[in-house]
């Protein structure tokens, strides 16, 4: 699992610093407000970006991109091949069904929807055969079914052994997990470590994104929801 | 695999007829007999294994060559506009042949020149834009059209001070000419071309990965700044090497391509690599053919052919983008 030890990272303009932290649940989120790094630290950990100094162990990894700069001319049977979906461990053929992509995978990608791309993406990058995936934004453009379905898929993959890293807005989803790590990144860092439900009972966490949190139960199935609201001094 | 055999048996035939047009009277029969070693008039013989063979051979490689150049930069690029031009590889050569000539430099020294002055404008690009700005293509194609720009500015102070029996030089070394005594240059040429052509169908995953942009090819395990730096630097090489012989060709690099993409209907490079190449050397053959054909006396330029050639085929490949791959 993922290791990170004296990380310093970004550009410029912006610097993430990270002393120690270990993921200690196969499933780990990565929350925050816009602009505190998640993709910056995403990136460091594919190897995209550079790390000055520290240790990162993520190779290989699948890694699913928060924005992507595909060419135009490229089919879904291009990524998911370039992904080595065909070498998959991971019942790509399940994906492939679940996610409803098998029609969509001779388009060219310039004639799908953001949402059915992000589909073809996720398919790929979900059959790829590195045992760490990488989702930086998994649910950009889906419709609530697929949100659900993808969902149900990652909890399919830990039961087989695989890990994962996400980073997403959607705290209601992330409570659909049984159980799961969350980091809460923060002022150039990683401020908060702990199982979610803790992380997100926190009363830091109110602080950090200006926003009133309550945990309350789903009362259509048994999972827990995050209610917010608009935070008053 | 089929289209590649029939770009490549077009090739062929376009080069027999390469043979057995020209100037003189030399027409199919000499070539017919020439290839079975009949006895021929020693001129007729001159004119085909002398004259016509290297120019056929120097028209077919500097199509591959730039065929080849224009597939590997507008993907690593990503940009469907990208070719040697675009990197101001081109403008670096002009410079360097202009300036040849303004010094009087004599046959050997034009095409010195515009080595010279490819590699300077690659080496002066490559450091401005630096290993980070290299990872942002956009920078690399803004730092290529402003070397550009500069150069032609060069170029043209350079043409108008030169006196009138070196302007025609100057200007159909501009235009893009073969049949000069520089043909014979090609095998040096056809050399690169090969390794740089094997050496691209050898790294075709990490080129097709380069497709899914840089953050997806980079994860997947493609060193971005490897590739990078070899495509420009092959590219740069052909150019030299095509622009040494006959001077500036524009449109092949383009649109071959986009030719092949259009073909194929997949950008995946075990094919378009080929066909992309195969796809120049038929423009180019074809325009020289043209140059030939439409004046006896003195020969056109087949580079201002190819563009005349070139420019409604792109126009038209613009039109009718929603058929193939073009970006934004």
């Amino acid at each position: 699992m993922l290791q990170l030890i004296d990380i310093e990272c970004g550009y410029d303009s912006f610097k993430l610093k990270i002393e120690r932290l270990n993921q200690s649940s196969p499933l780990l989120f990565m929350i925050g407000p816009n602009g505190t790094g998640k993709t910056t630290l995403m990136k460091t950990l594919v190897g995209v970006l550079p790390t000055k100094g520290g240790r990162v162990n993520t190779k290989p990894c699948a890694y699913l991109p928060a924005q992507h700069t595909i060419q135009p001319g490229v089919t879904g049977q291009d990524i998911f091949e370039l992904y080595d979906g065909n070498k998959s461990k991971w019942h790509s053929d399940d994906v492939l069904h679940v996610l409803g992509t098998k029609k969509l995978m001779n388009r060219r990608i310039e004639n799908l929807s953001s949402g059915e791309l992000q589909r073809v993406l996720l398919t790929s990058v979900l059959s790829n055969p590195a045992s760490l995936v990488l989702l930086d934004e998994p649910l950009t453009y889906l419709d609530w079914n697929y949100s659900l379905r993808v969902a149900d898929l990652i909890q399919n993959q830990i039961q087989k052994g695989r890990h994962f890293v996400i980073s997403n807005h959607n705290l209601s989803w992330c409570l659909r997990f049984k159980t799961s790590q969350t980091w809460v990144l923060y002022q150039n860092g990683v401020v908060l470590d702990g199982s979610t439900e803790t992380i997100l009972k926190h009363p830091k966490l109110m602080e950090i994104f200006k926003v009133k949190t309550e945990i309350t139960d789903n009362p259509i199935d048994q999972t827990k929801i995050l209610a917010i609201s608009k935070y008053e001094t | 695999m089929k289209t590649l055999w029939l770009a490549l048996s077009i090739v062929l035939l376009l080069s027999v007829i390469s043979l057995a047009v020209g100037s003189s009277a030399v027409g199919f029969e000499d070539l017919l007999a020439y290839f079975s070693n009949q006895n021929l008039d020693p001129s007729v013989k001159y004119i085909i294994s002398d004259l016509r063979l290297p120019r056929t051979m120097a028209l077919i490689t500097i199509g591959m060559s730039l065929g080849l150049s224009g597939v590997l930069l507008q993907t690593v690029l990503d940009n469907p506009l990208a070719e040697p031009y675009t990197l101001g590889i081109s403008g670096g050569a002009a410079l360097g042949a202009v300036i040849a000539i303004f010094f009087g430099l004599g046959a050997i020294g034009v095409p010195v020149g515009a080595l010279v002055g490819c590699f300077a404008v690659t080496i002066v690009i490559l450091n401005f834009s630096g290993s980070k700005m290299l990872m942002k293509s956009r920078s690399l194609i803004l730092a290529g059209i402003m070397v550009s720009l500069f150069c032609g500015a060069v170029v043209t102070l350079l043409v108008s001070l030169l006196d009138p029996t070196k302007i025609q030089t100057a200007v159909y070394w501009m235009m893009g000419q073969v049949g000069t005594t520089r043909d014979v240059g090609w095998p040096a040429l056809f050399l690169i071309f090969l390794c740089v052509y094997l050496y691209f169908s050898f790294q075709e995953k990490n080129m097709d990965r380069l497709l899914l942009g840089d953050d997806i090819a980079a994860s997947l395990g493609t060193n971005l700044n490897l590739i990078k730096r070899t495509v420009i630097v092959s590219v740069c090489v052909l150019t030299s090497g095509s622009v040494a012989i006959a001077g500036l060709i524009g449109f092949v690099g383009l649109v071959s391509p986009h030719l092949s993409y259009l073909i194929l209907g997949t950008r995946r490079h075990s094919l378009t690599l080929t066909l992309s190449s195969l796809i120049g050397a038929c423009l180019f053959l074809v325009s020289d053919i043209l140059a030939r054909i439409l004046s006896h006396e003195t020969e056109l330029p087949s580079g201002s052919i190819m563009a005349l050639i070139g420019a409604p085929i792109l126009v038209m490949l613009m039109v009718r983008r929603t058929r193939y791959a073009t970006a934004d």
